[in-house]
């Protein structure tokens, strides 16, 4: 049985080393500010029912174990197949695609949005370079949709949480290109409906029992402004939030409408899934991270 | 959190709690990889929550050791574990050179600190309550809600990783 006293002298003396020099207390000014402030809060949550309510709700997150993420509670962290994160000469994620290879399952297809969408009918024929990119992010955003819904199935088995991690960082090297280029103009001047969105509930719920209890996490609203505003949001929230902006352009895309499509796409990473993406990836990577420098 | 439980009844109210022990649990949260500044704050929201749970706090054994679970884990709520770990960059000023150091303490304060932030969060928490803040086996491993077993472990292996990186200041190697 590991026992962690000292037994021997070179660890007596490195714990003798250990409180010789350890940092603490800066001063009886330093203590006495502390005290001061301390009072002022303390008063302040005695009168300020927002204040009390604010430390109930801290209370409740760090002892009542609400987002109290321990490394055995942490879901779905191991790591994906090196074989598996590999990107092709566009950057496309293929990591859903082998995978859809290597298994049984339909985690390959891409019926599983089709079904979802207004059927294709326009293929794309020009050639210009705006044409190539709008195919090339189509891809991305095809790949993205066809991992998410397959990881929320339960596909990607004890790997969901690095899948979505992988997923999500190379969806934002699209959102990337997106926010780099010019400003994408419409041919129309309008929106052309698209149809109904899909219904992402189902999705939204797999992902979030999927996660649990990772789900929830807080995000800074907006990390320029001061003060800050933290918000609390859901993994689970955000990538279906996610996946319904991107199938929206993605039934323009198929429907010939390429350039359409790319506006929204563009339009959409700069004010709604570029920033969820953002956000979700921060949590993605604090859990897988978490998970690793603490079992290392 | 058995172990401290129990009636007790040693502070009339948080204050007294807050007069006994915050300087011992900044030096704590700036031990274990807490920026200063941080840790003012840190502190004092943590006993703002346990002004908001006294009614079962003051009954327990030793408070003092549930403010540092709180205070644990209102580090791992607002940091993580990957701004912990992102902590090793930077050391805090009370743990660098002083002026008023003795020659040989100042450049060891620093060679110590510095090791101490290339541990894990789980082992650096682990050492320092063990063996800085002298808590047993049991408390920390109330303050740290895990096992005892896994406190020994990690209290072992970041006892061992720091002999490796001091391993100069062991006199039996002859070359400090």
């Amino acid at each position: 049985m590991t026992t962690d006293e000292p037994n021997s002298p070179s660890d007596e003396l490195l714990l003798r080393l250990l409180k010789a020099t350890a940092p603490g207390e800066a001063g009886s000014e330093a203590q006495e500010r502390r005290t001061r402030r301390f009072e002022a809060r303390l008063r302040q949550v005695r009168e300020d029912p927002s204040e009390a309510a604010r430390i109930e709700a801290l209370a409740h997150a760090t002892l009542d174990g609400a987002h109290d993420v321990s490394t055995e509670q942490v879901p779905m962290v191991e790591s994906v197949d090196h074989r598996d994160v590999a990107t092709d000469s566009v950057g496309r994620a293929t990591a859903a695609r082998k995978r859809a290879q290597r298994s049984s399952g339909s985690f390959g297809s891409v019926a599983v949005i089709e079904s979802e969408l207004p059927s294709s009918s326009g293929g794309v024929t020009r050639t210009d370079d705006l044409d190539d990119f709008a195919i090339t992010i189509a891809d991305q955003v095809e790949s993205f949709l066809v991992a998410v819904r397959a990881v929320a199935r339960g596909e990607a088995d004890d790997s969901a949480v690095s899948m979505l991690l992988l997923e999500v960082s190379q969806l934002l090297l699209a959102g990337g290109r997106l926010g780099a280029i010019a400003e994408v103009t419409r041919e129309e001047g309008f929106e052309e409906d698209p149809g109904p969105d899909p219904d992402l509930d189902e999705l939204r719920d797999q992902l979030a029992v999927l996660l649990d209890p990772c789900d929830v996490y807080r995000e800074v609203f907006d990390p320029l402004a001061v003060p800050t505003e933290v918000e609390t949001r859901r993994i689970s929230d955000d990538l279906a939030a996610i996946v319904a902006e991107l199938a929206h352009g993605l039934t323009h895309f198929r429907a010939g409408r390429e350039t359409e499509a790319l506006w929204w796409w563009q339009f959409s990473y700069l004010s709604g899934w570029g920033p969820a993406a953002s956000a979700a990836l921060r949590a993605l990577h604090s859990i897988v991270a978490g998970f690793r420098l603490q079992s290392g | 959190m058995s172990s401290m439980g129990g009636p007790s009844g040693r502070f009339g109210d948080v204050t007294e709690l807050w007069h006994k022990c915050h300087g011992q649990i900044y030096g704590y949260l700036v031990r274990v990889g807490v920026p200063a500044e941080a840790a003012e704050e840190m502190v004092v929201d943590a006993f703002l929550i346990v002004d908001h749970r006294w009614s079962a706090v003051r009954d327990y054994d030793r408070p003092e050791a549930f403010v540092y679970k709180v205070a644990t884990n209102l580090k791992r709520w607002r940091y993580g574990e990957l701004a912990a770990q992102r902590a090793e960059l930077n050391l805090p000023v009370e743990a660098r050179e002083r002026p008023d150091d003795p020659a040989d303490l100042a450049a060891m304060r620093t060679d110590v600190w510095n090791a101490i932030r290339k541990l894990s969060p789980r082992c650096r928490e682990a050492v320092v309550l063990r063996y800085v803040e002298d808590f047993t086996v049991a408390d920390t491993a109330a303050i740290l809600d895990v096992s005892e077993g896994t406190v020994r472990s990690n209290a072992y292996d970041g006892l061992r990783r720091l002999s490796a990186l001091l391993s100069a200041y062991d006199p039996r190697k002859g070359d400090r």
